[in-house]
């Protein structure tokens, strides 16, 4: 496909530092990575190797101490806190691993959410084909605490998709899910990636999951330090041990 | 456990100081009333001290029962009675005259005007210099002396002295002439001296103003020639100073028998004429006697202040007490998780309990110390206000009393460890494994059940407030009624609202979505979703929100029902009064003459003036003291519809009487008498008069329900100035004409007003709203605790919440619309609380409408667009809550808000 080899989010020379003089930490040390548009990658390493920094920057949830993050053609480190806002209402989606629904409205409202922010009427059509999608058209008017764990990650799928972001940044998505609910999840997102041509970042520790992606980037002490395209679960647990040795 | 207790209050800084703030300010009113109220009476109970100065004994004659107010005077021959008694070491005869007022000279375009004084009164006196006995001391300039008789040349210029507050306050310079009015005229006197009053180095004037003068003119300027208002009395050192009273008493009544024998002698028209003043009994006191009834009178004075105050304090601690209440149950519903790890480490139910109750000891303690202070510094903050404002001085360091602080401490702790009782409690039942869950929640009682016991509550309230509207009770059980129907109506009112909670704040939010979106609809879903805390939080301002709106439907009703009986019983074309309608204020008797001249000498358009004297606490009628008004009875028709049901009000007195009253429908009921009825009254100085009723009327608006003649106050009650008067023109006479006349009087007097009936009652309506607007700001202080409680109950809120905002921010909620989330759901609360408060109100004043008599009150009128206009305010005041929650909540930061556990 043509959009593959267009770049949606891109990190040059990426360094984080939380902290300083002796409790300082390098959480990303000099990353440079290119997310293409309309693939799936996952972002795997051990706990504090940075991964989920490096998505809280390319997200524009936070911010680098030195280098840069485009979303598109758009910089990130020359926006103002108010239209880094914006940018992630209009142009990102997020799921994240647990509490992902506000509990006072319900599913529809917590879909729509991005574009009421925004003052913008849905796009009936579109929204109609990702609620669809995520097999929660029924489902539409109960509240989170009516619905089951995966039900809750599927409609905050649904969210993310809604606006028609640049990237979905998902964390951990399926962390709190059994597996099977876990498997539907990932399917979805899956999904997304192929039928909607959804450029899709996912954290996550789980190599089943891993193993869904287009790319997997491997990052240890604040650096990538692998990629493996069209993985294997077995693959990345291979690899896994070797970076762990 | 205490050292645990401790730790937590201090790692939650924030929570337990919005806490604190709430119980600091309920205790700091609290103790201000004290503070205040002690520094105010402790400086007039000096002031009844310096008054009295080195002074033994007192002569003067009796008042009996009446207000002192209405004393008649001695005859100035007892000077030399008194003087020469063994034992007597000096005398000074005292003046104390009222309405006796410089008069400010014309500055540019400024008119003259007389000098205010904030209600306090405005005294004329004799300059004395008696060592030990004179309370006026000399700073500047030279003592008044005698330039000739005023009365035979009254273009002669006479010499005062003035006290040093009112010269420096008004510009007043030695050696400058200026118009002093007194009760018998306008004169010039050139100001010759500056006294201090009370102590030589302070000028112990309390707001009053005095001006003095040497004997001769002050006898003859004051009113008072051949008399005195009292004898003041030295005894000598070494004498026994009962002895000496008790032979200055003989000699008293000897006097006054051997005046009564040779009375007896003098034909009829001199004893018609004098034989009131022959009555007068005459008695001589001790200067303790003296400085003990000048407390008295001070203290009523005090004591309101001191209850208004008071009310206020109790209202702040009442309000405070619902918003404690509210954080402790809220902040312990955040706890759960952290007091069920205590008890899975092996801490009983009973010590978990115990050490939230410890809190509340601790917070509750802490808040009463600062309270305290701030009590004290909030009291020396309201001295310089009244200071500031004419009060006069109130010097001296303010009195820490044991009571104040026992009270405070007794307050303060109380309140907080009683409000932690409930939370305490419902804690035991944390399970240890609530420690492991997330979902386990505190549940208080259940809806269902508050509904029933909120809705009796609420019933047996409002039937006690019906009973109390519509049953004629008297006063005991009907006050009865109402105090306890309000308290039952407001505490179910308290019980019901989280049941309604949901659906007006639906109802208020639904607006709010339409305008906003979403941060709209969510403000109204946080509203809603813990309906007992929205409730809890409204509840503290829906107490002042009552108080206002009850006050506004009263008094708006009061100034309806004053509106209607003005309108009804004003018949006569001008009034002349002075500012204020101070009862005891007076014109000199010439302005009146002059008044009273121009029926003479403009007959075709002054057809009468009537004139009004007040006699505040001058009449004793079996045994119970009565305000008395004097008018002029033969004219009366003219002036005021006094609405007769009876008689005729010029009727002369029934045989076996010499004077005659109207008198009101509800007294004449109560003493079952009628037209023709001879009723016995006591006047001061132990004077006992046969009156018969001449009439009996039902509108006492203007004149009370006791109306004698204006001959009976001269017989009687010859202190009692002209108060008021008022004019009826001619038939046919042009107003503005007929007004100009009178204006050539009133014009000399600045202290004159002069109105119609339409400007009378413009300037008593402005009167009312003034006092409505003064106890609204009271009442509205306490809606600012209640803003702190809704700061408080949000503050919690959003940090409980902190998660979903942080999902909000990540998802694009911008920092503006998170804020605007925070401030309508702070509005929504606020509404809530004030639609309860003015509802409930307007039925306590309703309520309290049906029990006033109906003198007071009998038409109903309620102010909507004033009680719209508190909505409003609530409104505002909600948004002024979320400032600092709603800038909390924008600030928080994304990832930190999105882990937040």
């Amino acid at each position: 496909m043509e959009t593959t080899t267009t770049t949606a989010a891109r990190m040059t020379a990426g360094v984080k530092i939380y902290g300083s003089g002796d409790t300082e930490v390098r959480a990303l040390d000099g990353v440079d990575v290119d997310f293409e548009a309309g693939r799936f990658t996952a972002i795997m390493g051990p706990s504090g190797s940075g991964k989920s920094t490096l998505m809280h920057c390319v997200a524009g949830l936070d911010t680098l101490t030195s280098g840069t993050v485009h979303l598109g053609d758009t910089e990130l480190g020359s926006l103002s806190e108010r239209d880094l806002t914006l940018l992630r209402r209009d142009r990102i989606g997020f799921v994240f691993q647990a509490f992902n629904l506000l509990p006072t409205l319900d599913a529809g409202e917590n879909i729509t959410l991005p574009l009421d922010l925004a003052g913008q009427a849905p796009d009936a059509g579109w929204l109609d084909q990702v609620v669809t999608a995520v097999g929660l058209a029924d489902r539409l008017h109960h509240r989170p605490d009516e619905l089951s764990g995966g039900q809750q990650q599927r409609v905050a799928v649904a969210r993310a998709l809604v606006s028609r972001p640049s990237v979905v940044f998902a964390d951990e998505p399926t962390g709190n899910l059994d597996s099977r609910t876990g498997a539907e999840v990932l399917d979805f997102l899956r999904q997304a990636v192929d039928d909607l041509g959804q450029t899709l970042v996912v954290v996550t520790h789980d190599a089943g999951a891993a193993a869904r992606a287009d790319r997997v980037l491997f990052l240890a002490d604040g650096r990538i330090v692998d990629a493996v395209d069209d993985p294997t679960a077995d693959g990345i647990l291979d690899r896994i041990k070797d970076l762990s040795d | 456990m205490f050292r645990l207790t401790l730790r937590n209050i201090a790692r939650r800084k924030l929570r337990y100081a919005l806490t604190t703030l709430a119980v600091v300010l309920g205790v700091a009113f609290l103790s201000t009333a004290f503070f205040l109220t002690d520094r105010i009476r402790d400086t007039f109970d000096e002031l009844a001290v310096d008054i009295a100065g080195d002074m033994d004994l007192v002569v003067r004659t009796s008042v009996g029962d009446a207000d002192s107010l209405n004393r008649l005077p001695v005859p100035a021959e007892l000077e030399a009675l008194v003087a020469d008694v063994p034992g007597v070491a000096a005398v000074d005869p005292r003046i104390v005259m009222w309405n006796v007022i410089p008069i400010i000279p014309a500055d540019g375009d400024d008119d003259p005007r007389p000098v205010p004084t904030a209600g306090a009164p405005q005294f004329g006196m004799i300059y004395s210099d008696v060592p030990g006995l004179s309370q006026l001391f000399l700073t500047d300039g030279r003592a008044p002396e005698n330039v000739g008789p005023l009365h035979d040349d009254p273009t002669l210029v006479g010499e005062f002295v003035l006290d040093a507050r009112t010269a420096d306050d008004h510009g007043f310079t030695v050696g400058d002439e200026y118009t002093v009015t007194g009760p018998t005229g306008n004169r010039q006197f050139v100001l010759v001296g500056i006294v201090n009053f009370g102590a030589p180095d302070e000028n112990k004037t309390v707001g009053a103003s005095i001006t003095a003068f040497d004997r001769g003119t002050a006898q003859e300027f004051l009113g008072m020639e051949g008399r005195f208002d009292q004898i003041d009395v030295a005894v000598a050192d070494g004498a026994d100073q009962e002895q000496v009273l008790a032979e200055i008493q003989t000699r008293l009544d000897a006097a006054t028998a051997e005046f009564q024998a040779m009375l007896a002698d003098q034909p009829e028209e001199i004893r018609e004429m004098l034989g009131p003043v022959a009555d007068a009994e005459l008695e001589v006191i001790t200067s303790a006697t003296q400085i003990e009834e000048s407390r008295n009178d001070f203290d009523q004075f005090v004591s309101i202040i001191s209850s208004v105050l008071l009310a206020f304090a109790i209202i702040a601690v009442v309000v405070s007490a619902f918003i404690i209440n509210n954080t402790f149950s809220i902040v312990l519903g955040q706890r759960v998780r952290e007091l069920a790890l205590l008890r899975a480490l092996g801490a009983t139910g009973r010590q978990v309990s115990r050490s939230i109750r410890l809190e509340g000891v601790i917070i509750g303690s802490v808040a009463t110390l600062i309270g305290l202070i701030g009590g004290y510094l909030l009291a020396m903050l309201m001295r310089w206000l009244l200071v500031a404002n004419g009060f006069g001085e109130l010097p001296g360091d303010i009195p820490i009393r044991v009571r104040t602080i026992v009270i405070a401490v007794v307050v303060g702790v109380g309140v907080t460890v009683a409000s932690s009782i409930a939370p305490s409690r419902r804690v035991r039942s944390i399970p240890p494994v609530a420690a492991l869950r997330d979902d386990f929640r505190l549940t208080p009682t259940g809806l269902r059940r508050r509904l029933r016991a909120g809705g009796l509550v609420t019933l047996g309230g409002i039937a006690l407030l019906a009973v109390g509207m519509s049953a004629e009770l008297a006063t005991r059980p009907l006050l009865f009624c109402l105090g306890v129907g309000a308290l039952g109506t407001f505490l179910g009112v308290y019980l019901l609202s989280p049941v309604v909670a949901r659906p007006v704040a639906d109802l208020i939010g639904r607006p709010l979505e339409r305008l906003f979106r979403i941060p709209g609809r969510l403000a109204r879903e946080n509203a809603r979703r813990s309906p007992r805390r929205t409730a809890a939080t409204a509840a503290a301002l829906t107490v002042g929100l009552a108080l206002v709106s009850l006050a506004a439907v009263v008094s708006n009703s009061m100034k309806a029902t004053f509106v209607k009986a003005i309108e009804e019983s004003l018949e006569s074309d001008l009034f002349v009064y002075t500012a204020g309608f101070n009862p005891t204020a007076g014109f000199p008797t010439e302005m009146t003459d002059e008044l009273v001249a121009l029926t003479e000498s403009n007959p075709d358009t002054i057809a009468s003036v009537a004139v009004y004297r007040a006699g505040i606490g001058g009449l004793t009628i079996d045994g119970t003291v009565k305000d008395v008004f004097g008018t002029d009875l033969d004219l009366i028709d003219r002036h005021l519809d006094l609405d007769v049901v009876a008689g005729d009000v010029a009727t002369a007195p029934a045989p076996g009487a010499t004077e005659t009253v109207l008198i009101h429908v509800d007294p004449a009921d109560d003493l079952d008498v009628g037209v023709g009825s001879l009723i016995t009254g006591t006047f001061p100085g132990d004077r006992d008069v046969v009156f018969s009723v001449a009439a009996v009327i039902a509108d006492s608006t203007m004149l009370g329900n006791w109306v004698v003649d204006n001959g009976t106050f001269d017989r009687y009650l010859p202190k009692a100035p002209d108060n008021s008067m008022s004019v009826a023109f001619t038939a046919g006479a042009d107003r503005d004409a007929a007004r100009a006349v009178v204006e050539t009087v009133t014009d000399q007097y600045p202290q004159a007003m002069v109105s119609d009936g339409n400007q009378l009652r413009q300037e008593m309506e402005g009167q009312l709203d003034q006092l409505l607007s003064i106890i609204t700001v009271f009442l509205g202080l306490s809606l600012l605790i209640a803003v702190l409680g809704i700061t408080n109950t949000l503050a919690l809120s959003v940090h409980e919440r902190t998660r979903e905002l942080g999902l909000l921010r990540a998802v694009g909620m911008t920092r503006r619309q998170l804020r605007r989330m925070v401030r309508w759901e702070a509005v929504i609360i606020a509404v809530f609380g004030g639609l309860l408060g003015v509802g409930i109100g307007v039925l306590f004043g309703l309520a309290a409408i049906a029990a006033i008599p109906e003198t007071f009150v009998d038409v109903v009128s309620v102010p909507n667009l004033r009680l719209l206009g508190y909505l409003g305010i609530a409104a505002l005041f909600g948004m002024l809550a979320a400032v600092f929650p709603a800038r909390r909540a924008s600030r928080l930061d994304v990832l930190d808000a999105i882990s937040h556990t």
